[in-house]
Protein backbone atom coordinates (compact mmCIF):
# COMPACT_ATOMS: atom_id res chain seq x y z
CA UNK A 1 0.00 0.00 0.00
CA UNK A 2 0.76 3.75 -0.75
CA UNK A 3 0.32 6.08 1.44
CA UNK A 4 -0.97 9.62 0.28
CA UNK A 5 -2.74 12.55 2.27
CA UNK A 6 -6.31 11.60 1.12
CA UNK A 7 -6.06 8.67 -0.59
CA UNK A 8 -3.87 5.17 -0.43
CA UNK A 9 -2.69 3.15 -3.32
CA UNK A 10 -3.86 -0.62 -3.04
CA UNK A 11 -3.88 -3.78 -4.79
CA UNK A 12 -6.67 -4.80 -6.50
CA UNK A 13 -8.88 -7.81 -4.88
CA UNK A 14 -11.58 -10.07 -6.75
CA UNK A 15 -14.24 -8.29 -4.37
CA UNK A 16 -13.11 -5.02 -6.40
CA UNK A 17 -14.03 -6.46 -10.02
CA UNK A 18 -17.51 -5.49 -10.14
CA UNK A 19 -16.82 -1.96 -9.10
CA UNK A 20 -14.05 -1.64 -11.57
CA UNK A 21 -16.29 -3.50 -14.69
CA UNK A 22 -18.82 -0.80 -13.69
CA UNK A 23 -16.23 1.62 -14.78
CA UNK A 24 -15.48 -0.25 -17.37
CA UNK A 25 -18.79 -1.00 -19.13
CA UNK A 26 -19.43 3.05 -18.58
CA UNK A 27 -20.25 4.54 -22.17
CA UNK A 28 -18.54 7.75 -20.96
CA UNK A 29 -15.78 5.81 -20.48
CA UNK A 30 -15.21 3.79 -23.25
CA UNK A 31 -12.14 3.45 -25.13
CA UNK A 32 -10.34 3.75 -21.85
CA UNK A 33 -7.56 0.67 -22.01
CA UNK A 34 -8.44 -0.62 -24.80
CA UNK A 35 -11.81 -1.91 -23.71
CA UNK A 36 -14.65 -1.18 -26.30
CA UNK A 37 -17.33 -3.35 -26.03
CA UNK A 38 -18.72 -3.86 -21.77
CA UNK A 39 -17.31 -6.78 -20.13
CA UNK A 40 -19.38 -9.76 -18.68
CA UNK A 41 -17.85 -11.17 -15.53
CA UNK A 42 -15.78 -13.70 -16.30
CA UNK A 43 -14.30 -11.40 -19.23
CA UNK A 44 -13.69 -9.52 -16.38
CA UNK A 45 -12.29 -12.43 -13.96
CA UNK A 46 -9.81 -13.59 -17.27
CA UNK A 47 -8.83 -9.84 -17.35
CA UNK A 48 -8.13 -9.91 -13.52
CA UNK A 49 -5.92 -13.45 -13.68
CA UNK A 50 -4.13 -11.63 -16.84
CA UNK A 51 -3.00 -8.62 -15.24
CA UNK A 52 -1.43 -10.80 -12.17
CA UNK A 53 0.80 -11.95 -15.07
CA UNK A 54 1.83 -8.81 -15.78
CA UNK A 55 6.22 -8.22 -14.55
CA UNK A 56 6.25 -4.67 -16.17
CA UNK A 57 2.36 -3.51 -15.54
CA UNK A 58 1.26 -2.96 -12.09
CA UNK A 59 -2.98 -1.65 -11.67
CA UNK A 60 -3.89 -0.30 -8.60
CA UNK A 61 -6.77 1.21 -6.75
CA UNK A 62 -7.38 4.71 -5.77
CA UNK A 63 -9.10 4.93 -2.83
CA UNK A 64 -9.75 7.68 -0.16
CA UNK A 65 -7.84 7.10 3.02
CA UNK A 66 -11.23 6.01 5.08
CA UNK A 67 -11.74 3.38 2.92
CA UNK A 68 -15.18 4.50 2.07
CA UNK A 69 -14.84 5.27 -1.69
CA UNK A 70 -13.11 3.88 -4.67
CA UNK A 71 -11.96 6.62 -6.64
CA UNK A 72 -10.85 5.14 -9.93
CA UNK A 73 -7.40 2.82 -10.78
CA UNK A 74 -4.33 3.33 -12.01
CA UNK A 75 -1.77 1.44 -14.47
CA UNK A 76 2.30 2.17 -13.41
CA UNK A 77 4.15 0.31 -16.28
CA UNK A 78 7.98 0.23 -14.55
CA UNK A 79 9.65 -1.06 -17.85
CA UNK A 80 9.03 2.63 -19.49
CA UNK A 81 8.21 4.57 -16.80
CA UNK A 82 4.39 5.20 -17.63
CA UNK A 83 1.16 5.77 -16.41
CA UNK A 84 -2.60 5.24 -17.18
CA UNK A 85 -5.76 6.47 -15.16
CA UNK A 86 -8.57 5.37 -14.88
CA UNK A 87 -11.38 7.73 -12.66
CA UNK A 88 -15.03 7.43 -13.10
CA UNK A 89 -16.00 10.74 -11.80
CA UNK A 90 -15.37 13.78 -13.05
CA UNK A 91 -15.53 15.96 -9.62
CA UNK A 92 -13.33 18.11 -7.43
CA UNK A 93 -12.76 14.97 -4.99
CA UNK A 94 -11.69 13.22 -7.92
CA UNK A 95 -9.55 15.66 -9.34
CA UNK A 96 -7.62 16.15 -5.60
CA UNK A 97 -7.37 11.88 -5.96
CA UNK A 98 -5.72 12.43 -9.23
CA UNK A 99 -3.33 15.35 -8.13
CA UNK A 100 -2.34 13.00 -5.09
CA UNK A 101 -2.02 10.12 -7.41
CA UNK A 102 -0.09 11.40 -9.77
CA UNK A 103 2.45 12.59 -6.86
CA UNK A 104 2.31 9.36 -5.76
CA UNK A 105 2.92 7.10 -9.03
CA UNK A 106 6.27 9.87 -9.88
CA UNK A 107 7.89 9.37 -6.23
CA UNK A 108 7.15 5.50 -6.80
CA UNK A 109 9.23 5.52 -10.33
CA UNK A 110 11.65 8.06 -10.26
CA UNK A 111 12.63 8.07 -6.30
CA UNK A 112 12.00 4.25 -5.09
CA UNK A 113 13.16 2.72 -8.86
CA UNK A 114 15.52 5.24 -9.65
CA UNK A 115 15.80 3.55 -12.98
CA UNK A 116 13.98 5.92 -14.83
CA UNK A 117 14.79 9.39 -15.96
CA UNK A 118 11.26 10.68 -16.84
CA UNK A 119 7.65 9.37 -16.95
CA UNK A 120 4.83 9.85 -19.45
CA UNK A 121 0.67 9.46 -19.76
CA UNK A 122 -1.30 8.81 -22.37
CA UNK A 123 -4.43 10.49 -22.33
CA UNK A 124 -7.38 10.58 -25.03
CA UNK A 125 -8.16 13.58 -26.59
CA UNK A 126 -11.92 13.66 -25.55
CA UNK A 127 -10.99 13.44 -21.85
CA UNK A 128 -10.52 16.70 -21.40
CA UNK A 129 -10.92 16.64 -18.03
CA UNK A 130 -7.88 14.85 -17.34
CA UNK A 131 -5.64 16.95 -19.72
CA UNK A 132 -6.61 19.73 -17.48
CA UNK A 133 -5.27 18.33 -14.27
CA UNK A 134 -2.34 16.52 -15.61
CA UNK A 135 -1.12 19.91 -17.46
CA UNK A 136 -2.37 21.64 -13.93
CA UNK A 137 -0.08 19.56 -12.15
CA UNK A 138 3.19 20.43 -14.24
CA UNK A 139 3.61 17.87 -16.52
CA UNK A 140 5.11 18.93 -20.72
CA UNK A 141 3.05 18.37 -23.68
CA UNK A 142 5.65 15.59 -25.57
CA UNK A 143 3.50 14.88 -28.67
CA UNK A 144 0.30 13.12 -30.12
CA UNK A 145 -0.30 9.46 -31.18
CA UNK A 146 -3.15 9.90 -33.99
CA UNK A 147 -6.18 8.14 -34.25
CA UNK A 148 -6.50 5.55 -31.01
CA UNK A 149 -10.35 5.19 -31.65
CA UNK A 150 -12.95 6.09 -32.63
CA UNK A 151 -16.39 8.08 -30.71
CA UNK A 152 -19.67 8.38 -32.75
CA UNK A 153 -18.08 8.63 -36.07
CA UNK A 154 -14.78 10.50 -35.48
CA UNK A 155 -11.33 9.38 -34.28
CA UNK A 156 -9.60 10.76 -31.75
CA UNK A 157 -5.88 10.84 -31.00
CA UNK A 158 -3.81 9.99 -27.74
CA UNK A 159 -2.42 13.14 -25.94
CA UNK A 160 0.93 12.49 -24.45
CA UNK A 161 2.68 14.48 -21.60
CA UNK A 162 6.11 13.68 -19.43
CA UNK A 163 7.87 14.87 -16.71
CA UNK A 164 11.66 14.55 -16.11
CA UNK A 165 12.93 13.97 -12.71
CA UNK A 166 14.50 17.19 -12.28
CA UNK A 167 10.94 18.79 -12.59
CA UNK A 168 9.36 16.73 -10.54
CA UNK A 169 11.96 17.37 -7.76
CA UNK A 170 12.24 21.48 -8.33
CA UNK A 171 8.10 20.81 -7.47
CA UNK A 172 8.99 19.36 -4.72
CA UNK A 173 11.02 21.85 -3.34
CA UNK A 174 8.80 24.54 -4.21
CA UNK A 175 6.11 22.81 -2.00
CA UNK B 1 6.63 -15.52 -48.83
CA UNK B 2 6.83 -12.23 -49.91
CA UNK B 3 9.46 -10.97 -52.53
CA UNK B 4 11.20 -7.57 -52.99
CA UNK B 5 14.05 -6.93 -55.38
CA UNK B 6 17.22 -8.26 -52.92
CA UNK B 7 15.11 -9.75 -50.47
CA UNK B 8 12.17 -12.15 -49.18
CA UNK B 9 10.75 -12.31 -45.97
CA UNK B 10 9.56 -15.44 -44.89
CA UNK B 11 8.48 -17.01 -41.76
CA UNK B 12 11.33 -17.89 -38.78
CA UNK B 13 12.42 -21.43 -38.97
CA UNK B 14 14.24 -22.93 -35.97
CA UNK B 15 17.43 -23.62 -37.71
CA UNK B 16 17.36 -19.27 -37.69
CA UNK B 17 17.34 -19.06 -33.71
CA UNK B 18 20.97 -19.40 -33.15
CA UNK B 19 21.62 -16.88 -35.41
CA UNK B 20 18.92 -14.33 -34.40
CA UNK B 21 19.86 -14.93 -30.68
CA UNK B 22 23.84 -14.17 -31.57
CA UNK B 23 22.60 -10.63 -32.67
CA UNK B 24 19.88 -10.37 -29.69
CA UNK B 25 22.86 -11.23 -27.57
CA UNK B 26 25.27 -8.11 -29.51
CA UNK B 27 26.12 -5.98 -26.78
CA UNK B 28 26.31 -3.34 -29.82
CA UNK B 29 22.36 -4.06 -30.88
CA UNK B 30 21.14 -3.76 -27.15
CA UNK B 31 17.83 -1.20 -26.77
CA UNK B 32 17.14 -2.18 -30.41
CA UNK B 33 14.94 -5.11 -29.16
CA UNK B 34 14.55 -4.62 -25.43
CA UNK B 35 16.05 -1.09 -24.53
CA UNK B 36 18.31 -2.71 -22.48
CA UNK B 37 21.07 -5.58 -22.47
CA UNK B 38 19.22 -8.65 -21.58
CA UNK B 39 21.34 -11.81 -23.21
CA UNK B 40 18.94 -14.82 -23.41
CA UNK B 41 19.81 -18.37 -22.93
CA UNK B 42 19.23 -20.52 -26.03
CA UNK B 43 16.18 -22.53 -24.25
CA UNK B 44 14.50 -19.30 -23.15
CA UNK B 45 15.26 -17.69 -26.63
CA UNK B 46 12.86 -20.63 -28.01
CA UNK B 47 10.50 -20.28 -25.68
CA UNK B 48 9.74 -16.54 -25.88
CA UNK B 49 10.88 -15.38 -29.37
CA UNK B 50 9.68 -18.43 -31.52
CA UNK B 51 7.23 -19.94 -29.45
CA UNK B 52 5.15 -16.81 -29.33
CA UNK B 53 4.75 -16.98 -32.88
CA UNK B 54 1.59 -18.95 -32.13
CA UNK B 55 0.55 -15.78 -30.75
CA UNK B 56 -2.18 -14.43 -33.02
CA UNK B 57 -1.19 -10.80 -31.94
CA UNK B 58 2.67 -11.57 -33.03
CA UNK B 59 4.28 -11.92 -36.15
CA UNK B 60 8.13 -12.40 -37.13
CA UNK B 61 9.60 -12.80 -40.16
CA UNK B 62 13.16 -13.42 -41.38
CA UNK B 63 14.48 -11.06 -43.96
CA UNK B 64 16.69 -13.41 -46.47
CA UNK B 65 18.65 -12.25 -49.61
CA UNK B 66 17.35 -13.52 -52.31
CA UNK B 67 20.95 -14.05 -54.20
CA UNK B 68 22.24 -16.39 -51.03
CA UNK B 69 19.57 -17.09 -48.78
CA UNK B 70 21.33 -15.86 -46.21
CA UNK B 71 19.23 -14.67 -43.12
CA UNK B 72 20.10 -11.28 -42.51
CA UNK B 73 17.40 -10.26 -40.16
CA UNK B 74 13.86 -9.95 -38.44
CA UNK B 75 10.97 -7.82 -39.01
CA UNK B 76 7.95 -8.22 -36.43
CA UNK B 77 4.33 -6.48 -35.90
CA UNK B 78 2.23 -6.44 -32.76
CA UNK B 79 -1.59 -5.97 -33.33
CA UNK B 80 -2.30 -3.35 -31.13
CA UNK B 81 -5.84 -1.68 -30.18
CA UNK B 82 -8.24 -0.32 -33.03
CA UNK B 83 -6.71 -2.31 -35.86
CA UNK B 84 -3.26 -0.78 -35.14
CA UNK B 85 0.41 -2.54 -34.97
CA UNK B 86 3.61 -1.55 -33.88
CA UNK B 87 6.54 -2.74 -36.36
CA UNK B 88 10.21 -3.14 -35.63
CA UNK B 89 13.08 -4.39 -37.66
CA UNK B 90 16.50 -5.57 -37.14
CA UNK B 91 19.35 -6.30 -39.34
CA UNK B 92 21.54 -8.38 -37.87
CA UNK B 93 24.60 -9.13 -40.22
CA UNK B 94 26.44 -5.95 -39.95
CA UNK B 95 27.94 -6.19 -43.40
CA UNK B 96 24.37 -5.70 -44.35
CA UNK B 97 23.61 -2.53 -42.48
CA UNK B 98 23.06 1.32 -44.37
CA UNK B 99 22.85 -0.82 -47.36
CA UNK B 100 18.93 -0.01 -48.23
CA UNK B 101 18.24 -3.96 -47.15
CA UNK B 102 16.44 -2.56 -44.33
CA UNK B 103 14.38 -0.27 -46.41
CA UNK B 104 13.46 -2.83 -48.70
CA UNK B 105 12.24 -5.18 -45.60
CA UNK B 106 9.93 -2.04 -44.53
CA UNK B 107 8.41 -1.85 -47.72
CA UNK B 108 7.45 -5.41 -48.11
CA UNK B 109 6.71 -5.49 -43.92
CA UNK B 110 4.39 -1.97 -44.80
CA UNK B 111 2.43 -3.79 -47.99
CA UNK B 112 1.73 -7.00 -45.52
CA UNK B 113 0.07 -4.35 -43.37
CA UNK B 114 -1.68 -2.45 -44.90
CA UNK B 115 -2.80 -3.84 -47.83
CA UNK B 116 -3.46 -7.98 -46.23
CA UNK B 117 -4.18 -7.21 -43.30
CA UNK B 118 -5.68 -4.11 -43.58
CA UNK B 119 -4.40 -1.94 -40.48
CA UNK B 120 -4.98 1.60 -40.73
CA UNK B 121 -2.46 2.69 -38.52
CA UNK B 122 1.23 1.78 -37.63
CA UNK B 123 3.71 2.47 -35.27
CA UNK B 124 7.25 2.12 -33.92
CA UNK B 125 9.49 3.17 -31.05
CA UNK B 126 13.22 4.20 -31.19
CA UNK B 127 16.01 5.80 -29.49
CA UNK B 128 17.19 9.43 -29.87
CA UNK B 129 20.82 7.65 -30.37
CA UNK B 130 19.60 5.75 -33.60
CA UNK B 131 20.12 7.95 -36.13
CA UNK B 132 19.99 5.90 -38.88
CA UNK B 133 16.55 4.11 -37.33
CA UNK B 134 14.99 7.68 -36.87
CA UNK B 135 16.40 8.62 -40.90
CA UNK B 136 14.65 5.49 -41.97
CA UNK B 137 11.48 5.82 -40.49
CA UNK B 138 11.64 9.31 -41.92
CA UNK B 139 12.27 8.15 -45.42
CA UNK B 140 9.63 5.48 -45.55
CA UNK B 141 7.01 8.39 -44.68
CA UNK B 142 6.65 7.47 -40.34
CA UNK B 143 6.17 10.93 -38.85
CA UNK B 144 7.64 11.74 -35.40
CA UNK B 145 4.22 11.67 -33.23
CA UNK B 146 5.58 11.79 -29.50
CA UNK B 147 9.08 12.71 -27.92
CA UNK B 148 9.23 10.98 -24.00
CA UNK B 149 12.24 13.12 -23.25
CA UNK B 150 15.27 11.79 -21.58
CA UNK B 151 13.41 8.06 -21.67
CA UNK B 152 16.32 5.59 -22.54
CA UNK B 153 19.87 5.24 -21.02
CA UNK B 154 22.57 4.27 -23.28
CA UNK B 155 26.77 4.61 -22.44
CA UNK B 156 25.56 6.47 -19.45
CA UNK B 157 23.38 9.25 -20.87
CA UNK B 158 19.58 9.67 -21.29
CA UNK B 159 18.42 9.54 -24.89
CA UNK B 160 14.67 11.15 -25.54
CA UNK B 161 12.15 7.88 -26.52
CA UNK B 162 11.28 8.54 -30.08
CA UNK B 163 7.26 7.55 -31.54
CA UNK B 164 6.92 7.59 -34.77
CA UNK B 165 3.65 6.66 -36.76
CA UNK B 166 1.80 6.14 -40.23
CA UNK B 167 -2.01 6.37 -41.33
CA UNK B 168 -3.10 4.27 -43.97
CA UNK B 169 -3.76 6.66 -46.37
CA UNK B 170 -0.39 8.08 -45.87
CA UNK B 171 0.82 4.98 -47.19
CA UNK B 172 -1.39 4.72 -49.95
CA UNK B 173 -0.87 8.39 -51.00
CA UNK B 174 2.91 7.71 -51.18
CA UNK B 175 2.89 3.81 -52.42
CA UNK B 176 -0.25 3.18 -54.02
CA UNK B 177 -2.22 -0.27 -53.04
CA UNK B 178 -0.69 -2.77 -55.91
Amino acid sequence: MIEGETIHLRIIEQSDLETIRTWYNNPNLRGTDGILLPLTVPQMEKKYKDWSKQSHEVRILIEKKDRSKLLGMIVIYTRYGGIDLLIPDNNEESKKAVMETIDLALSYLLMEFDAKNSVSIWIASWNTWLIDIVKEYGMKPAGRERRVGMRAGKYYDNVVFDILKEEYLKKKRHK
Amino acid sequence: MLEGKRVFLRAIERDDLPKVREWYNDYVMRGVWTGGYNPISAERFEQERFMDTTDDKKRRLSIVLKKTGELIGSVSYQTGDFNSAEIGIVIGEKKFRRGGYGTEAIQLLLKICFLEENFHKLSLWTGGWNISAQKLAESLGFKLAVRIRKGFMRDGEWHDALFYDMLREEYLERYGDD
